[in-house]
């Protein structure tokens, strides 16, 4: 089956806002990547240079912590990865993510996600609200389960919640 | 400086096209408070996010056995509780308390959905602004889990 058959089939919400041809146009900015079972495709705290549209297969995701780790769960296809970090900035990965079959991405560098967000606002709109939409449960559900008490010693910067100053250049970019 | 050209000098707002900005003008409505005016609390969801004009602002982040973890001060011109734009509602990560008597401007959620039909360049801006803020508490949470395998709170 075609790549773009499948897309449209397993992310719908953005085939359907976008219509044909910017859906097109998307796909053109990325490329397809397999992976055999038990590959690590984003090790936590180490670089991660695309966002990843999971299109066949399942992933685990966890936490890593001195050898120990957290299993936060598993994504099939019709899921995002990669969009915390490109997203927050820091360009590091915040969990490991581990094919547990073979598993087959489309696959978008950071600077074509970052041209798609200047040069065309009418597909970084539908992108950006699915995003939300994700994020915002992964969200709800972490806050849901809540956290142990910890020390403020070990917490390290807070989240940035004041002016975005770092985002914009001076054509709002 | 005068407020028009105070929010214009704003990097989340300066550059905007011309009807964006008379359109943010429009929906920005101004506020004072008073000191220990609660603009919003952990845990419980709001409607709205904030630009700080004059005054001090704490955000304080507490653990769930209510231990204050971090604390941020914030200055005239930054914007704070992006997240209560979401659709649906978020319960807010932190608490955000005047320290002194201030001045905000509030941009409501309702305000922000008008803005995509309004003020699309604005809208846009906004909707990345919040997707990073997002992006930022999701890691911020894997850190606290990060921790929580190092003192050895979860099995």
């Amino acid at each position: 089956m075609m790549v773009s058959t499948v897309f449209n089939q397993l992310f719908p919400s953005i085939h359907l806002a976008l219509g044909e041809e910017k859906t097109s146009q998307l796909l053109s900015s990325m490329t397809t990547l397999d992976l055999p079972a038990g590959r690590k495709l984003i090790r936590d705290r180490m670089p991660v240079d695309s966002l990843y549209f999971l299109m066949q297969g399942e992933v685990s995701i966890s936490v890593e912590e001195g050898g120990r780790q957290i299993a936060l769960g598993e994504l099939g296809p019709g899921q995002w990865l990669g969009e915390v970090s490109i997203l927050s900035g820091e360009l590091l990965a915040s969990s490991t993510v581990t094919a547990n079959t073979a598993i087959q991405l489309l696959r978008m560098k950071h600077q074509a996600f970052a041209d798609l967000m200047a040069q065309h606002p009418d597909i970084s709109r539908v992108l950006l609200e699915q995003l939300t939409k994700m994020m915002t449960e992964r969200l709800r559900t972490s806050l849901e389960a809540g956290t142990a008490p910890i020390a403020a010693a070990d917490l390290g910067d807070p989240p940035k919640r004041g002016l975005l100053w770092a985002l914009f250049g001076s054509n709002g970019g | 400086m005068e407020f028009r050209q105070f929010i214009a000098s704003l990097p989340a707002f300066e550059g905007l096209p011309e009807q964006d900005f008379e359109a943010l003008l429009q929906v920005l409505h101004y506020e004072p408070h008073i000191e220990g005016y609660e603009f919003f609390t952990q845990g419980t969801p709001h409607g709205a996010m904030y630009v700080l004009l004059e005054g001090s602002v704490r955000v304080t982040h507490r653990d769930d056995n209510g231990n204050q973890v971090d604390a941020l001060e914030l200055r005239s011109g930054e914007v704070f509780g992006l997240l209560g734009l979401v659709e649906d509602g978020l319960p807010a990560t932190a608490t955000a308390i005047a320290t002194t008597p201030v001045g905000a401007v509030t941009l409501t959620r309702e305000a922000y959905q008008w803005l995509f039909a309004a003020a699309p360049t604005l809208a846009h801006r906004l909707q990345y602004m919040i997707a990073v803020q997002l992006a930022r508490e999701l890691q911020y949470r894997n850190r606290l889990l990060r921790i929580r395998i190092r003192t050895g709170a979860t099995a």
